[in-house]
């Protein structure tokens, strides 16, 4: 019996590669095995730097007494003044001339 | 005896090739004429495919220190191609629905989340039309008759109207592409 076993591999062999080469593949990613639906997903991610927002009475009791270091730039779109600081928290130390209400953004770097 | 019982063994050793020649020649088509059979015996399928073909990809959001939450929208780092596919017997027709679940968050694992319907799409072909996810399990997005092929491509927008606590955000939404 046992010549008989090589031979019969072989041609259960060649009978899965056939059948492996008619295959089609329901969905690429994800499946879940239902025959009428098949899934895919996608990762999403969003990165948020370390930002520290002083709003009008929120941060500080007053925006009235508060200067910025030489570090800021004070960018054209709403008139919000972000603190580009060497290192670590930046600082806000006064705020003279400017009128309560605004929102100010520090950058940590 | 010995030897009779090797030739019939030979015999049937034999036999097995043959048959697995015969077949292997049916599936690789060496005969001099090619016959194409179209039969009415199509299998109906369905298969999606978002982005890359053996993994899952990530579109990423660099929103940067000077910007965060100013309202100008922060494009993905990458588009995104959909394919699907739905086929079926002319006689037995399917539709096919293709939703998106954007229930779950995005987590920062710190303890902040931040709803997927900040984030949007525009679409190339309008195929499976811009719009942005609703953060929920079912959203509906498009539907298509059998057979049918789509292919079409979204270009992901972070909306940064609103101020969150820093770090990276990860999530995931999950598309099913239905023939009920």
């Amino acid at each position: 019996m046992k010549g008989y076993i090589k031979p019969l591999v072989t041609f259960a062999m060649l009978l899965m590669f056939t059948v492996d080469g008619v295959a089609e593949s329901r969905s690429v990613n994800y499946q879940d095995n239902k025959p009428d639906q098949a899934s895919a997903r996608i990762k999403l991610r969003v990165v948020i730097p370390e930002v520290l927002l002083f709003r009008n009475g929120n941060a500080t009791s007053s925006l009235d007494h508060l200067t910025f270091p030489t570090s800021v730039t004070t960018p054209t779109s709403d008139g919000s003044l972000i603190l580009n600081g060497n290192s670590g928290h930046a600082s806000i130390v006064d705020d003279s001339g400017t009128a309560a209400g605004t929102t100010y953004t520090a950058t940590s770097l | 005896m010995k030897n009779v019982c090797n030739k019939f063994k030979w015999s049937v050793q034999f036999l097995i090739l043959l048959a697995t020649t015969v077949l292997h020649d049916s599936y690789t088509n060496t005969a001099g004429a090619v016959v194409f059979t179209l039969s009415d015996v199509a299998v109906p399928t369905l298969s999606i495919r978002v982005g890359a073909r053996n993994s899952i990809s990530r579109v990423r959001f660099n929103v940067q220190g000077a910007d965060v939450g100013n309202g100008i929208p922060v494009d993905g780092n990458r588009r995104i191609n959909f394919t699907l596919v739905l086929r079926a017997t002319a006689a037995n027709p399917l539709t096919g629905f293709l939703t998106v679940d954007s229930s779950t968050p995005l987590d920062n694992g710190s303890g902040s989340t931040m709803p997927s319907s900040e984030i949007s799409w525009v679409s190339r072909d309008e195929d499976i039309p811009s719009g942005s996810y609703a953060g929920t399990t079912n959203q509906p997005l498009a539907s298509f008759l059998s057979s049918v092929r789509v292919r079409d491509r979204h270009t992901f927008q972070y909306r940064n109207a609103n101020v969150y606590d820093a770090g990276t955000y990860n999530g995931q939404v999950t598309y099913t592409w239905a023939a009920p």
